[in-house]
């Protein structure tokens, strides 16, 4: 295993602004992300677990402390070279079928369509979801869309993964199914693996739980 | 209490929609009220000029041995008259004048006694060329015939006396001598006569002198008429007016049956003015309705942008309890909202509108606010059907009414019973049947006295707008969704590698894109629509104007021009002139018939003025003015002269000219060569035209009647110069500009200037907030996905890839769309209204200008509504995500 650091931040904090009313989402958090790092992210909700998640993908700004990806590269060329985002939300391009979605990401790196094509078919049979290749996302049930969303995130081989509750919206085998599937897929690979959750069963998959309350990080083993 | 908190939301959370729905409300009254006002207004203007252009309302014959004063009240009874004036007329044998050694006498003429006061009552009457406006005056052709001017002794010989000498004041010409001459009384349908050539005017008191004595000899050969000017007071619209001015007439001729008959000078202008009043309705209507319709359009497209929010926002009423009559109480407070803001900025700019088009004055104030308040009306009911209807529609359908399936895959229903292949058709066959007829758009349906408008006249190009516009969003639909191939290289310039999946995302979207497509290929076609045949229409009145004046200047000259006059060397030399060409302006007789004959040089004559293809029977006007040039006796024949005389080109035909030796008029043959239609300067249909060379050899008169100029620059400076220069006495100069403000003789007399200008300014509006409005109501609905672009990694370039090629697609496709099928429209248009032309169009005018300026509206609005949806998008994705989530 390389030496490296993927993510390191001192006293990140982020505030939302409501009109002129200051609203503190996140206080302060100080960590770093190596290689092949496994963190679950847990508490109750509300407690800044998806804004600091935001921050660590590069989506959202920090606006006290300082955040720095130093073996990843700079912040405009994090996703989805270097990381793979999967969103609470559905987060599916209405417009494009599962499979099209899921060459986005290479699409956007530079592959050709054809290669692109090949690495969609690829993932969508390891995950079981070649089935629903060309649906569109209005014919998904949520947990299909959240494992294509999934696909998607996984399929630039990012060596950073960053998950906003993906079992949210999946029963237990299902999403035993795909975190057995995530973490084969990775296999072998420096890949870093970051995933806010409720479930405990889920949390007991990753090599350490960072929780989350009011705001204020506290970094854990598991 | 919750409706102005739901309206501050409204306003505030979607300003776009709001703003754009009140614009296009807006737009919508100020097009409305600006065709309302201006038809209502035409018309009366129309009525008022043909009243204008009548000198003598009504000619009123006495029959032999009827008391005056009996006819004189029952005129007061039928109607206020404001001037009223005794004509007598009397049939003589013939004019005599000794001029040197010469004696030249005419045929059958006619002398007219009128009152002191009957120049001022009745000045348009004549037109007042040489010497004095008193005593004996004769006509410009009577002088020409027996060589007189003022000064000269004229022998009248009447009947049954022995002949009287009088003396010429003056030379004058009538232009309105077909109604002044006019044989009252005879039935409508029959043939009409010509003036006398050969004509004295005198004052009353010597008429009498020389004249009573006739009428008790010779009864038959004089007519009393009393000349009467009626009270103008009628209704505005020229069918209106014709029908009470005809009921007028009806009445005192009920009145006076036996002792006298009208002849209604008045009723026949404006019967004629009826039909082009009426052409004009239709021709404001077919030009500035789709405007309003593409407003409509545009209003309803901007409100079911917001549809999906509406349906949120519903159950999330719902949700809250509150019932569907309170929904919908809402949504009927936002649509009086809406609608109330149109209607305040929709009456501010009709006002503004409309008083640019109509001169504004305690007259017209009523027509403009009323069409006004009419609009205002039409606005609020537009914000209802925009805003409560689909709001009422999508409580009824439920939340999820359109699935993925329906909404990608489902063909409309039009597509599936081809609808558009339909229009198409019934276009053809329409269009086919109205050329068949000869383009009868305006139709007096027999036994009728009323006329109408043959309004399925334009079920073809109405047809073939709405069904070109279907046909080709079936043509883009196919595109996209079977040929991606060729989408994926139509996209490449725009969209680069992404291209392929661009097209794949703009083939689920095509729905969208179709609706955009639709509205902005509508907008673009009535723009080119309306942009071809407003310049079309404005170029044939130029033609029809320089077809009546000669060229845009026309010098013509009591005395003519002898081939060394210094008047000639004179003009030449005035700064200004790209062309000068002589024309020879004679009369010759074909048989017993007199007809007008015009000698040109036809190598020539093109310099000076323009000789169209249209106004020759081969359509050729080259061909035909070669002809002429090889043939040295050679003549154009007038259609009616050669369907008369049963004639052919080759033909050979005598004609009687007047030669300068004897001013007797002797036989010159002739060879027909072609037959014309119509020529510069030519007042009627039968008339000739031949090689001026050979007028003088044949005649020994080589001098010229008129003559014609082309300006380099501005006419009327150059008639102006010509005018300083020769002075007025004996010249007439007439320049194109004056004479198509004064045309009447159809419809291209109406001044659809202020119009035209304003319909093509709202075609750029109408583009401009169609392309724009499309492009970024429809992007800002699918924002959610460019957020969703923008967090898997898509950076600037890959965003514009998407943005781009969507823009790009709804550009291209509309823009080409629009504009073949508005070049089509305008062809059809020119062709359904060729009536509306005299002479009809040989080819259409594009204004290239216009046509440039529309293209950068659209492409300037595409770029901007590129560049709102481009910012729009650098918002947080997330916070987008979850806005819409």
């Amino acid at each position: 295993m390389k030496n490296e650091v993927y993510v390191k931040a001192e006293n990140l904090g982020h505030t939302f602004y409501q009109g002129n009313i200051a609203i503190p989402a996140l206080k302060t958090a100080t960590f770093t992300i190596g290689p092949r790092a496994r963190i679950a992210i847990v508490g109750p909700s509300g407690s800044g677990k998806s804004t600091l998640l935001h921050i660590i993908a590069g989506l959202a700004r920090e606006t006290s402390g300082a955040i720095a990806w130093p073996a990843l590269g700079p912040r405009e060329t994090l996703r989805p070279w270097q990381i793979g985002f999967i969103a609470q939300e559905q987060s599916l391009v209405t417009s494009l079928s599962v499979q099209e979605n899921i060459e986005l990401p290479m699409l956007f790196m530079g592959a050709k369509r054809k290669e692109a094509e090949a690495l969609a078919q690829d993932i969508l049979n390891r995950l079981n979801l070649a089935e629903i290749a060309d649906k569109l996302p209005d014919e998904l049930s949520g947990g299909q869309m959240k494992r294509a969303a999934s696909a998607r995130a996984l399929v630039s081989k990012p060596r950073l993964i960053l998950a906003d509750e993906p079992t949210g919206q999946l029963d237990h085998a299902t999403a035993r199914h795909f975190l057995e599937t995530l973490f084969d897929w990775i296999e072998g690979a420096d890949t870093a693996v970051v995933m806010t959750t409720h479930d405990r069963e889920v949390a007991r998959y990753m090599d350490e739980i960072w929780t989350m309350d009011h705001g204020i990080m506290k970094e854990g083993a598991k | 209490m919750m409706i102005i908190p739901w309206l501050k939301g409204s306003f505030t959370k979607r300003p776009g929609r709001m703003l754009g729905a009140i614009a296009g409300i807006a737009i919508t009254m100020a097009l409305l009220s600006a065709i309302g006002s201006f038809i209502s207004y035409s018309g009366a203007s129309m009525t008022a000029r043909a009243i204008r252009n009548v000198p003598v309302d009504w000619q009123v014959q006495m029959a032999p041995g009827v008391s005056p004063d009996t006819v004189r009240t029952e005129i007061a009874k039928a109607t206020k008259f404001s001037a009223f004036e005794t004509a007598m007329y009397a049939d003589v044998k013939g004019l005599e004048a000794k001029t040197g050694n010469s004696t030249q006498r005419t045929g059958p003429g006619r002398v007219v006694g009128l009152g002191d006061t009957y120049r001022k009552n009745f000045p348009a009457e004549f037109r007042y060329l040489i010497g004095a406006r008193d005593g004996v005056l004769t006509t410009q052709q009577c002088a020409a015939n027996l060589h007189i001017q003022p000064g000269d002794s004229i022998a009248i010989q009447r009947r049954g006396l022995p002949p009287v000498q009088v003396k010429l004041a003056g030379v004058i010409e009538l232009p309105y001598a077909d109604s002044f001459f006019q044989a009252v009384g005879l039935p409508p349908n029959a043939a009409p006569q010509a003036p006398p050539d050969d004509v004295l005017i005198m004052p009353l008191a010597q008429w009498h002198a020389l004249f009573d004595e006739q009428a008790q000899i010779r009864p038959d050969s004089i007519r009393t008429q009393f000349h009467v000017r009626i009270d103008h007071n009628f209704p505005a619209d020229p069918s209106a007016a014709y029908t009470h001015v005809q009921r007028l007439a009806n009445n005192l001729e009920a009145g006076i049956a036996g002792s006298a008959v009208i002849g209604n000078n008045l009723a026949a202008r404006l019967s004629a003015v009826r039909g082009d009043a009426l052409y004009a309705r239709v021709l404001f209507l077919f030009l500035g309705l789709p405007g309003a319709v593409l407003a409509v359009l545009l209003v309803l497209f901007i409100t079911a942008s917001g549809e999906k929010h509406r349906r949120r926002e519903q159950e999330l009423l719902q949700n809250h309890g509150a019932s569907s009559s309170r929904i919908l109480g809402l949504q009927s407070a936002e649509a009086i909202g809406t609608g109330t803001g149109g209607i305040l900025v929709g009456v501010v700019l009709s006002y503004f509108v409309d008083t640019i088009l109509i001169p504004y004055s305690a007259a017209t104030s009523g027509l403009i606010f009323g069409w006004i308040a009419f609009a205002a009306a039409t606005g609020l009911v537009l914000a209802i059907v925009a805003v409560v209807i689909p709001a009422w529609r999508a409580l009824h359908a439920g939340a999820s009414y359109i699935t993925a399936n329906e909404r990608v895959f489902a063909k409309p229903v039009w597509q599936r019973i081809y609808l558009d292949l339909i229009f198409l058709a019934l276009s053809g066959i329409e269009f086919w049947r109205t050329a068949s007829s000869g383009y009868a758009v305006v139709v007096a349906p027999e036994g009728v006295a009323s006329i109408a408008v043959n309004y399925e006249s334009f079920i073809g190009p109405f047809f073939l707008w709405v069904g070109g516009v279907m046909l080709a969003l079936r043509i883009f639909d196919w595109f996209l969704t079977r040929k991606r191939t060729f989408m994926d290289v139509f996209l490449a310039p725009v969209a680069g590698r992404l291209s392929g999946i661009v097209a794949a995302s703009l083939s689920r979207d095509r729905r969208y894109l179709t609706r955009g497509i639709l509205l902005v290929s509508l907008a673009v076609s009535f723009a080119v629509s309306t942009a071809i045949f407003n310049t079309t229409y404005n170029a044939q009145a130029r033609v029809d104007a320089e077809l009546t004046n000669g060229s845009d200047v026309t010098v013509t000259g009591y005395a003519p021009f002898t081939p060394d006059d210094p008047r000639i060397k004179q003009i030449a030399a005035l700064p200004g002139i790209a062309g000068m060409q002589l024309m020879q302006h004679r009369f010759a007789y074909v048989g017993t018939d007199m007809q007008d004959l015009y000698g040109i040089d036809p190598n020539h004559i093109n310099e000076a003025t323009t000789i169209s293809d249209v106004f020759f029977g081969n359509r050729n006007a080259a061909a035909t003015l070669d002809s002429l040039r090889k043939q040295k006796d050679g003549v154009l024949v007038s259609e009616e002269t050669i369907r008369d005389f049963q004639l052919k080109t080759g033909d050979p035909v005598n004609l009687r000219l007047q030669f300068a030796g004897d001013h007797a008029y002797h036989i010159v043959p002739f060879h027909i060569v072609g037959i014309v239609r119509e020529f510069p300067t030519a007042p009627n249909d039968s008339f000739f035209v031949t090689n001026a060379s050979y007028i003088a050899e044949a005649t020994g008169n080589p001098n010229s009647e008129v003559i014609l100029l082309r300006a380099a620059k501005n006419p009327e400076t150059l008639a102006a110069a010509v005018k300083g220069a020769l002075g007025s006495a004996g010249v007439k100069v007439s320049e194109i500009g004056s004479v198509q403000r004064i045309i009447n003789s159809g419809i291209t007399s109406v001044d659809l200037r202020g119009l035209t200008s304003l319909e093509l300014v709202f075609a750029i509006i109408l583009l401009a907030s169609s392309v724009g409005l499309v492009l970024a109501l429809g992007m800002a609905e699918r924002r959610r996905n460019f957020a969703v672009l923008k967090m898997i990694g898509a950076g600037k370039k890959e965003l514009d890839a998407f943005i781009r090629g969507e823009t790009w697609v709804i550009f291209a496709g509309g823009t080409v769309a629009g504009g073949i099928l508005g070049l089509g429209v305008a062809w059809m248009l020119v062709k359904v209204l060729s009536g509306v032309f005299d002479p009809p169009p040989e080819f259409l005018s594009v204004p290239w200008i216009y046509m440039g300026i529309l293209l950068a509206t659209a492409l300037v609005s595409t770029i901007a509504a590129s560049s709102l949806i481009s910012r729009l998008t650098r918002q947080s994705a997330v916070e987008e995500i979850r806005k819409q989530a």
